[in-house]
């Protein structure tokens, strides 16, 4: 019954097997697991004191704080807004649904140097409404303002990803039943559909706060770049690099490695536990 | 009254899930709402509960009027059929919810919540999570916490509908059981018959968005007040009868009519209702304990569980007509259905073949309303005609009429709502309960969804021709395409219908249409003809094409089977005769029609007749243009095709 030339069967010891393996290992290699290392040999190069030293350098521990900042704010932006959009996409019928679905689902779709792009020709002095704000005041391009809303544009369909799923699997029978009880549309939010939210707005704000960290296209455009103001991580990575300081950029981008393998770890822990917090 | 339902009518677009559907529950009762999917029940629930805004009617709480109430306000308590317990909550906290909202103070909520789990067998369990639960836990865990709050009414849907059987029957027993523990009024939604007789204090047959008939399950089960109750609760024998001087008569048989049947001076037609269990069925010669209905044979036995099931020829009901079981075609004596206790004898005596004598336990009359015959009008001249034609017809067939206008636009709905009632007016006196309706959108979709779920029998509807050589009036296309329901199709409208030239089809069809056009003709009294076109050279020269062995062959085939034809209509009480002819089989049933001046031809039609060169779609085209008769069309199930 059993098939000779099944991959299960007879691939355990075979040779072609192990060389399926190795082919495997020997394409993996230089393709995503040597980049990684590179970084960190490169980094430690100088040895730890080195290392210590050039991300102490002000305008590293700017860019890495900086980026950690608009991070974290991004993240909590989205967990808000994206909530919020998913919330209404999912549980509303309205004209136009379809159509906003797929624009909100866009940003990923776009090339972020676009978006950075769209960003200034939205709000720089010549936007379409820009020219009318920043006479104002409000002049957010090539400001870190600017760079967080660069940066919300960006990860935004991530967090709705994250999120909407959830909430259309969640049946409105949970919410209805909920209302018979006598609990107000704010408090069945809060107790009923928030909680069944708890994993996706988990994931989805891990996702954003890692894609945040790393964003250089649209941050390239909207920041302009400026050191001790709107320069982020990577744009510091790319300047240092690009002036040949090749172990100061090594030893930020080890950092930013690390700190990106570390919410990497933290969303596959989550993922891989089994449901059991989700909604049904 | 605890629940009120008055004049509560629900649209989703041009489908109404409920229509005018009033309910009274009175405190404490158990009511239980059947039927089938999409007969609006759901709705119904949901329209109490406020989840579901109604388009007209009231809705009444503890005579306190709450339609216009959202949800929170209404007190009620609502357990779904997925549970919806919340997952991220303790079962304890899940039960705990609503006494929270409704600020119970903590003691109170506690010592309520250990009594609730006690009450559902679950002492002990408040700190585990649902998920922890089986599926018949958490139920009654949804149960307890939809009863917490002490709500006034408490609505279930389908509350057993994702268990498996066995835990069914129990859960019932313990719903049943807290029902009458805490006397709360519970209106319970379910398409499971059993559960409805097992639980309900009284049921209400809901379909199509009515409310059909309501009553205790026994009352229902035993004395419907219709045909349609009769047949959807169990199985039924439903055969027609004739009161007189308080006899009922039943082929052969007398029978004395109970106090509650109806009664009239002289002859009246009635239905009657044999449950199968009430059919008695003995080896001949022995004693009965029911009133003889005549000698009969076993034509089949079934064991289902502790029931025997039978199917019963019985001769002497030849040509009364039987409404149930349909009879199959060929079937050549009268047959019903009858249930009995498994025999424990060594030698059952109750087999196949064997010969018994049929008696009466029970019996129950319904008075008989006919067929309704679905009529669609635009306001032409010749929906005039077909109206007219539709109610001659059901009248002669001591039937219903229903008439519906459809228009297009919204803006000519005052007009045909204006139409619809002068032709209640102008049949008011003939049919005193004449149903009209107003639709708006394209004739052949409200017609189809009119249809869905049954009631109507007939669909009678005008035909203008072809607009185009290729098609034929679009409404008649989509309908003959997919209605399961058959078409009487009206060019040009008969004074009476007498005669009825039935064209039975090749291949093996031929049973739909000559069943249904038999029970017509037997209602509306008129005789026919079975005819069968053997496509090919005319009968002059039959060596022509075909050599005349083959011919010859074909010959007895047809005519056997036109012979099992007669067969069926005799058992129906129908008079006819078979002719055979040759040739193209459109012409040759065009020339039979016009030179035995029929009134009526029928036909019989696959369903979803697509390819535009369908040799059966071009024939019914063909006899629709050229017929100048109304043409009744029978959709034929693809099995006999």
């Amino acid at each position: 019954m059993t098939d000779p030339h099944s991959p299960v069967e007879a691939g355990r010891k075979t040779l072609a097997h192990r060389l399926t393996i190795g082919l495997l290992w020997t394409v993996l290699t230089p393709l995503l697991i040597l980049p990684i290392v590179a970084i960190f040999v490169f980094a430690g190069r100088g040895g730890w004191d080195s290392f210590v030293k050039t991300i102490l350098l002000p305008d590293a521990q700017f860019a890495l704080r900086l980026s950690l900042w608009l991070a974290l704010w991004t993240s909590l932006a989205n967990a808000i807004v994206g909530t919020f959009a998913a919330y209404v996409l999912s549980k509303h019928r309205f004209v136009g649904r379809g159509p906003l679905s797929v624009l909100v689902n866009l940003p990923v779709a776009i090339p972020t140097v676009v978006m950075g792009t769209s960003l200034i020709l939205l709000w720089g002095p010549i936007g379409l409404l820009g020219r009318y704000l920043v006479p104002l005041g409000f002049r957010p391009i090539f400001e870190p303002l600017g760079v967080f809303l660069a940066h919300v544009l960006v990860t935004f369909p991530y967090m709705l990803g994250a999120v909407k799923p959830v909430l259309d699997e969640l049946e409105i029978t949970y919410e209805e039943a909920a209302y018979t009880m006598g609990a107000s549309r704010f408090r069945t939010f809060v107790y009923v559909i928030l909680p069944s939210l708890k994993g996706g707005l988990f994931s989805g704000t891990l996702l954003t706060f890692a894609h945040s960290l790393g964003e250089f296209g649209a941050t390239a455009m909207v920041s302009g770049n400026l050191r001790l103001k709107t320069q982020t991580a990577p744009l510091f990575i790319f300047a240092r690099f690009e002036a040949g300081q090749i172990e100061i950029a090594n030893a930020v981008a080890a950092v930013l490695a690390v700190l990106s393998f570390t919410i990497f770890l933290c969303l596959l822990r989550f993922t891989a536990r089994p449901a059991r917090e989700g909604p049904a | 009254m605890s629940i009120v339902l008055d004049h509560v009518t629900k649209r989703f677009g041009a489908h109404f899930a409920l229509d005018e559907v009033s309910l009274e529950v009175p405190d404490g009762e158990l009511f239980v709402l059947l039927g089938g999917s999409g007969s609006g029940k759901s709705t119904a629930l949901r329209v109490i509960a406020g989840l579901t805004r109604p388009d007209e009617g009231r809705v009444l709480l503890q005579g306190e009027r709450v339609d216009l109430l959202p949800p929170q306000k209404r007190g009620v308590g609502f357990v779904f059929q997925n549970y919806s317990l919340f997952q991220h909550m303790t079962v304890g906290q899940n039960i705990e919810f609503g006494m929270r909202i409704h600020k119970v103070p903590t003691a109170e909520r506690t010592r309520r919540r250990d009594d609730l789990l006690s009450l559902i067998g679950l002492e002990g369990m408040a700190d585990s999570l649902p998920t922890r639960l089986s599926g018949g836990q958490q139920q009654r865990v949804a149960v307890a916490r939809a009863l917490a709050y002490q709500p006034s009414v408490l609505l279930m849907d389908e509350p057993f509908g994702a268990l498996d059987v066995r835990i069914r029957s129990q859960l019932r027993k313990s719903l049943k059981e807290i029902q009458r523990k805490l006397k709360v009024t519970t209106i319970l939604v379910t398409h499971d018959q059993e559960e409805a007789f097992e639980l309900a204090d009284r049921i209400g047959i809901l379909d199509r968005g009515h409310l059909v008939e309501l009553g205790p399950p026994s009352v229902l089960y035993r004395r419907p007040k219709t045909e349609q109750v009769a047949r959807f609760l169990g199985d039924a024998n439903l055969l027609m009868g004739e009161i007189r001087d308080g006899k009922l008569k039943i082929g052969e048989a007398i029978l004395s009519v109970p106090p509650d049947a109806p009664q009239a001076a002289g002859a009246l037609e009635v239905k009657v209702l044999i449950r199968p269990e009430d059919l008695e069925v003995r080896p001949r010669g022995s004693s009965a304990d029911g009133k003889g209905l005549g000698l009969g044979r076993i034509l089949e036995t079934l064991q289902a569980g502790p029931v025997l099931r039978m199917r019963v020829g019985i001769p002497s009901l030849r040509g009364t007509p039987i409404i149930s079981p349909e009879p199959v075609f060929g079937q050549d004596e009268p047959t019903l259905m009858a249930h009995a206790l498994p025999e424990t004898g060594e030698q059952p005596v109750l087999v196949p073949g064997a010969p018994v004598q049929l008696a009466v336990r029970n019996f129950h009359v319904i008075p008989h309303e006919g067929v309704s015959l679905l009529v669609c009008i635009d306001g032409s001249e010749l929906s005039k005609q077909v109206l007219e034609f539709g109610a001659r017809l059901a009248s002669q067939m001591h039937g219903r009429i229903e008439v519906m206008g459809v228009a297009e636009k919204p803006s000519e709905e005052g007009h045909a709502r204006e139409g619809l009632s002068a032709v209640a007016g102008a049949y008011a006196k003939d049919f005193p309960n004449l149903k009209t309706r107003f639709r708006l959108g394209t004739a052949a979709d409200r017609i189809l969804e009119e249809l869905e779920g049954g009631g109507q029998g007939l669909v009678v509807l005008g035909y203008r021709g072809r607009t185009s050589p290729s098609t034929m009036g679009s409404t008649t296309e989509r309908l003959l395409a997919r209605s399961r329901v058959p078409l009487l199709i009206i060019s040009e409208p008969r004074r009476t219908t007498k005669r009825i030239l039935i064209c039975m089809g090749s291949g093996v069809a031929g049973r739909s249409e000559v069943i249904f056009a038999g029970r017509l003709a037997g209602r509306a009294d008129a005789e026919a003809t079975l005819l069968h076109v053997i496509a090919g050279p005319s009968a002059d020269h039959p060596g022509a094409v075909q050599d005349a062995q083959t011919l010859e062959h074909l010959r007895q085939v047809t005519t056997d089977r036109l012979a099992r034809g007669i067969l069926t209509l005799k058992l129906m009480g129908v008079r006819s005769e078979m002719k055979v002819r040759y040739g193209d089989p459109a012409a040759e049933i065009l020339d039979e029609a016009s030179s035995g001046d029929y009134d009526l031809i029928a036909l019989g039609a696959p369903g979803r007749m697509s390819a535009k060169d369908d040799p059966r779609r071009t024939l019914i085209e063909k006899v629709l243009d050229q017929a100048h008769r109304p043409v009744l069309v029978v959709p034929v199930p693809r099995q006999e095709i």
